[in-house]
């Protein structure tokens, strides 16, 4: 798999996003303790995600390395919900997510923590390595924002492009009888900025599907039929714009 | 007059012959009783001398017969018998002498009235109260009726095999339980054949170890084989040898006349246009309810019901719409207090219409109905007889039924189904067995009772006929679900749902929450998965489809729905919205996820009845001699035959006419897809595994997805270059059949559903959780999840490995699918390949009624790939990487 860029110095990087002339990595909606969360509800789901979410990002960093000089990377930005319990932290919370954050300071230098609508009580979990929970981030004019709401900062509104998440994108294909929904990123615009939608980096889901859901997030509440699909499989597919899939 | 044919087959279940006299039953019933019975009835019914004298002397016994033909008052003769005559002795115990079970609630209560009322009119004879005690117990009891019933235990216990199964597992209640004299299960057809009779079979045998001494009653209507039905009702006296519990049969299925026939709306069922067959339809329909005092129409889907209401009330205002309500829909979907206020309209004669799709199959006291009419075919000669049998409820009564056939096809499955009933060949049910979600729900129960060594559990769990040739290794293997050993040891707490101790051999409950997990998620009757479809902007809803038809729908399609077209807009959690009306032609192919599948026997039926037209087609025979012959084989009317004659000269001279001993093969292509038609008329269950066999063949070979399409009368396969579909039928092999279709099913939205079922009655997705009721539609979201994530612990993990077992032996028939390969294999069965211009006149239904599905071949990679080259293709290879 090699490193996609789609637009000047931001590259799609499996499921994530890797900021070139920062030497940053973005990944989003990870939604550890997912499993336990489940079972609270009575859907008893083997535990699988941690594991998963660990070898995808050692791949992620393997592709890397291929393109880095130094080998740690700057900062790996989580945009937001990592955590999956909205009002409690859980067990599998506390130690996942924990064991997430030192796997991360293992290839970088820092890791940067934006909130998200799930991410209500990952304070206490994130202090815990000296971390402090932010709004959100603006990287040399890139804002990248879990995108549940609109920021009011200043450094939004100067900002032209914004790297968003939260409804976890996924295109459905369609031949005859069958069809399969992938994982994708979307690109396209947001009140004139440019605007990205990272897929989740959740291994259990997939994510909802583009081409029949409406959406509630700010950002996704409109026309996407002109945004460019670009599918996560083995490698990154550039399936063109959404009216070419549908 | 002795009513019961054929012969016993051996050994502890066997026919009762010949009836007890009326003297013998009067020599044992108390006279209070016996002066009772002669107020209200001349003489025994059939059923009584029969059964009366076997229930007395504590004898299992199935009973046999059409509604209204005292089957009831058969099982509590001699159970009320005795209760009065304890009564009058002073010897009368505080404890349950009757379970009476029964699959509707709505029939406990009609059964409660009807032993309430002979007890009271009994007491009046008697000239002072008895103290004998009738209480039903559902789960619409009330906590403070449960305490009553707990502090002084009904003599009878009126209850359904749910609440039975959680009174056993309340050890308080159990007390009550240890010395029961009778267990009554009533409408035991309606059970025997699902999960329900499966779960009910260990639940009797949970029962039967607490009251050894117990008889088991079985009351069923039309159904065949009676033997294996009895079996199911006693179970296995000695798991060691095998021995099933002694039952007298006594079937007097036949007790009741029928007058049954097969009416088409119009002289010629080809000519006519759809508009003008729907208007003759209700004309027939509106004259045939006119003519009678109540008529009960059955459809085969509820939303058929609302349809055929709805344009009765259209065409008919005077009739139908008038201010007193005369026609009325009864169907699952209604809430209880409509379906009840439809049954008691019904019971005061109120009605002179009812339209029902399954829901008043059953025994439900629903007055006098004089006409009983069959909108398309029942599928079953057994589902047949059991509808019209709803008319002409007493005993001495004539059943009528009219069957009403709208095309072709359905006018040669109906009159081959008539000739079936009135000649009384009854096709044979399956009962599901080794049924491990079953399994694992009741042993989680039995650990909440009792702690049990799991030998003895597992000879009690053998005892049931459903279990019989349970392995001990599949046994295992749901006691290591239960006790959450496929999860590693520091997260097994959160996962173990038993207590099991293997040094010891003992198991029992675990944790606090078991008991309330186990009364809020018992059961196995699946919540079903509907995706509800509203039009934009007005949330006014047209209909309901199955979710997975949601996810092959894209913006824009259209399809239909109740008869009409919509254009699918977009999806919000479990609601579509749509637009109505729409120009274009569907894009996509309707799609009924589980219709009721033509019985095989049936099936078969119609084969034999093709090959003796062929053989006159073949033998150059006049009209007249054909006319003639199907007349007297088919007992139908003269339009009718005619356009039997017509449609099998058509097929005759246009192609080949397929039969049970000749399959025909019939290829050809449009729009550049290659179609192959199977002509194999062995109905959906056998014809689900064939095709799936097949395609698996053919795109085995070629790696890619291939569509199929199944009906009751064949399958297509259809893939977009010319393939070998008579070498790919050749190609399988019986002895191989198994793991074929266990390896073409692993991907199908088929297995991924049943799987769901599955894991809700292994508690594995539980319906309500700490006061949390999930939504079907998260529940089948997480099932997929579940499902990936249980094939990594084991692919033949106990709860997927019941989901495969369920959909190749209860969904679909592979025991008959592989004899059917077997004839082919052997010779018996020919195959016959042929090209067509177009789709012949046997195979249009067959293309265009399928129900279709692709056997996913193609890796999901691969088709990623090939959606991508597509789109590229599309694009121009502008964004091409």
């Amino acid at each position: 798999m090699a490193l996609i860029e789609i637009l000047p110095g931001i590259a799609i990087a499996d499921l994530a996003l890797y900021l070139r002339k920062e030497n940053i990595l973005v990944i989003g909606d990870v939604h550890l303790g997912y499993e336990e969360a489940m079972g609270r509800q009575g859907v008893f789901l083997p535990r699988f995600q941690f594991k998963d979410t660990i070898s995808r990002l050692e791949k992620i960093f393997s592709l890397l390395r291929l393109q880095l000089k130094s080998k740690k990377l700057e900062a790996v930005v989580v945009n937001g919900d990592l955590k999956h319990e909205f009002g409690t932290i859980t067990g599998q919370e506390w130690r996942e997510i924990l064991k997430l954050i030192d796997f991360l300071l293992g290839h970088s230098k820092q890791v940067i923590l934006v909130k998200g609508n799930h991410d209500v009580k990952l304070a206490p979990i994130a202090r815990k390595r000296g971390i402090v929970v932010v709004e959100d981030i603006a990287i040399n004019g890139k804002f990248v924002s879990h995108g549940h709401e609109i920021p009011a900062s200043r450094e939004f509104e100067k900002s032209k492009i914004v790297i968003v998440g939260d409804e976890h994108p996924a295109v459905s294909l369609r031949e005859g009888a069958r069809s399969e929904l992938y994982k994708c990123f979307i690109l396209g615009k947001w009140k004139g900025k440019r605007m990205i939608v990272m897929p989740s980096f959740n291994q259990v889901t997939i994510g909802t599907d583009i081409m029949k859901e409406k959406f509630i997030s700010p950002f996704m509440r409109q026309d996407l039929s002109q945004f460019e699909v670009f599918v996560i499989g083995d490698k990154v597919y550039r399936f063109g714009k959404v009216r070419d899939i549908a | 007059m002795v009513i019961a044919t054929a012969s016993a087959d051996g050994g502890e279940i066997a026919r009762k012959e010949v009836p007890n006299t009326p003297d013998e039953i009067l020599g044992i019933l108390n006279p209070l009783v016996k002066q009772w019975f002669f107020s209200r009835f001349k003489e025994f019914s059939l059923p009584q001398l029969f059964g009366v004298m076997e229930i007395h002397s504590r004898g299992n016994i199935l009973v046999s017969a059409p509604t209204g033909a005292t089957k009831t008052l058969t099982a509590f003769l001699s159970i009320l018998n005795e209760l009065v005559d304890c009564s009058q002795k002073g010897i009368l115990e505080d404890r349950i002498y009757c379970v009476y079970v029964s699959p509707l609630k709505a029939l406990n209560n009609d059964i409660s009235k009807n032993l309430k009322e002979p007890l009271e009119e009994i007491e009046k004879l008697a000239g002072k109260k008895l103290g004998i005690r009738v209480a039903v117990r559902t789960g619409d009891t009330t906590a403070a009726e449960k305490s009553k019933m707990l502090r002084k235990p009904p003599h009878i216990l009126i209850t359904t095999p749910e609440s039975l199964a959680i009174v056993l597992s309340s050890s308080k209640f159990v007390a009550h339980l240890g010395r029961v004299d009778w267990c009554i299960i009533d409408e035991i057809h309606a059970l025997a054949e699902n999960k329900r009779g499966v779960h009910l079979s260990l639940s009797l045998e949970r029962l039967q170890r607490l009251s050894p001494a117990m008889t088991r009653i079985g009351l069923s209507a039309t159904i065949a084989p009676l033997e294996e039905i009895a079996k199911f009702l006693v179970g296995i006296a000695d798991v060691g040898s095998g021995k099933y519990r002694n039952c007298k049969i006594c079937d007097v299925q036949f007790v009741k006349k029928m007058d049954l026939k097969v009416i088409s709306p119009v002289p010629d069922l080809i000519d006519a246009s759809q508009a003008s067959m729907r208007d003759a339809m209700y004309t027939l329909i509106d004259s045939l309810i006119q003519e009678h005092r109540t008529t009960l129409i059955f459809t085969n889907t509820r939303s058929a019901t609302e349809r055929v209401i709805n344009h009765l009330k259209e065409k008919f205002p005077k009739n139908y719409a008038t201010a007193e309500q005369t026609i009325g829909a009864h169907h699952g979907s209604l809430s209880k207090s409509h379906r009840y206020g439809i049954e008691s309209a019904l019971r005061s004669g109120k009605l002179k219409c009812v339209v029902s799709s399954t829901s008043l199959e059953l025994g439900i006291d629903i007055g006098y109905v004089d006409l009983v009419i069959l909108l398309g075919s029942p599928k079953s000669v057994a589902r047949a007889i059991q509808r019209i049998g709803r008319s002409g409820h007493r005993l001495h009564e004539t059943s009528t039924g009219r069957i009403v056939v709208l095309d072709r096809d359905d006018l040669v499955e109906c009159a081959v189904l008539l000739k079936s009933a009135i000649e009384k060949e009854i096709d044979r049910i399956h009962l599901p067995t080794n049924c491990l979600d079953v399994l694992a729900q009741q042993i989680f129960g039995i650990a909440i009772a009792d702690r049990i060594n799991i030998n003895d559990l597992f000879s009690m769990v053998r005892s049931s006929y459903c279990y019989h040739n349970l392995g001990f290794n599949d046994f295992k293997d749901v006691l290591d679900y239960l006790a959450g050993k496929y999860i590693s040891l520091e997260d097994r707490h959160i996962y173990a749902k038993i207590w099991y101790d293997e040094s010891t051999g003992m198991v029992g409950r675990r944790g606090r929450l078991s008991r309330v997990i186990y009364m809020t998620n018992i059961g196995t009757i699946p919540d079903e998965t509907f995706v509800t479809v509203k039009i934009s902007g007005t949330e006014q809803v047209v209909g309901k489809i199955d979710e997975s038809f949601l996810e092959r729908l894209k913006k824009s399609d259209v399809f239909v729905l109740g008869g009409d077209k919509y254009q699918f807009g977009h999806a919000k959690g479990m609601v579509a919205y749509v637009k109505g009306s729409v120009d274009r032609p569907p894009t996509i192919p309707s799609w009924f996820s589980e219709m009721l599948p033509l019985s095989f026997d049936l099936a078969s039926s119609i084969g034999r009845f093709r090959r003796l037209m062929e053989e006159k087609f073949n033998h150059n025979r006049s009209r007249e001699e054909i006319l003639e012959f199907i007349n007297s084989y088919l007992y139908v009317d003269g339009n009718s035959a005619q356009s039997i004659y017509s449609y099998f000269r058509e097929q005759f001279l246009f192609a080949e006419i397929p039969h049970d001993r000749k399959i025909v093969i019939e290829s050809y292509a449009e729009d550049r897809r290659h179609y192959a038609v199977f002509h194999s008329m062995f109905g959906r269950r056998v014809n689900d595994c064939l095709s799936r066999a097949v395609a698996f063949a053919i795109s085995r070979t070629q790696h890619r997805d291939v569509e199929v399409g199944i009906t009751d009368n064949g399958f297509y396969v259809a893939y977009e270059k010319p393939f070998n579909a008579t070498a790919a039928l050749k190609l399988l092999k019986s002895e191989k059949l198994p793991q074929i279709l266990s390896a073409a099913l692993e991907h199908t939205e088929i297995l991924r559903r049943r799987f769901r079922h599955c894991a809700a009655r292994a508690l594995m997705i539980l319906r309500e959780y700490k006061g949390y009721t999930r939504r079907v539609g998260r529940q089948q979201v997480s099932s997929q999840i579940l499902i990936n994530a249980v094939r990594r612990i084991s692919p033949d993990f106990s709860i997927l490995k019941e989901a495969r077992r369920e959909v190749l032996e209860d969904l679909m028939d592979l025991p008959a699918a592989s004899a059917v390969l077997r004839l082919l294999e052997d010779g018996k069965i020919k195959m016959k390949a042929i090209n067509t211009p177009m789709p012949s006149p046997f195979a249009f239904s067959i293309v265009l009624e399928a129900h279709t599905d692709v056997m996913r071949m193609e890796d999901r990679q691969e088709f990623l790939k090939r959606m991508h080259q597509k789109v590229l293709e599309r694009i121009g290879g502008k964004a091409a990487l």
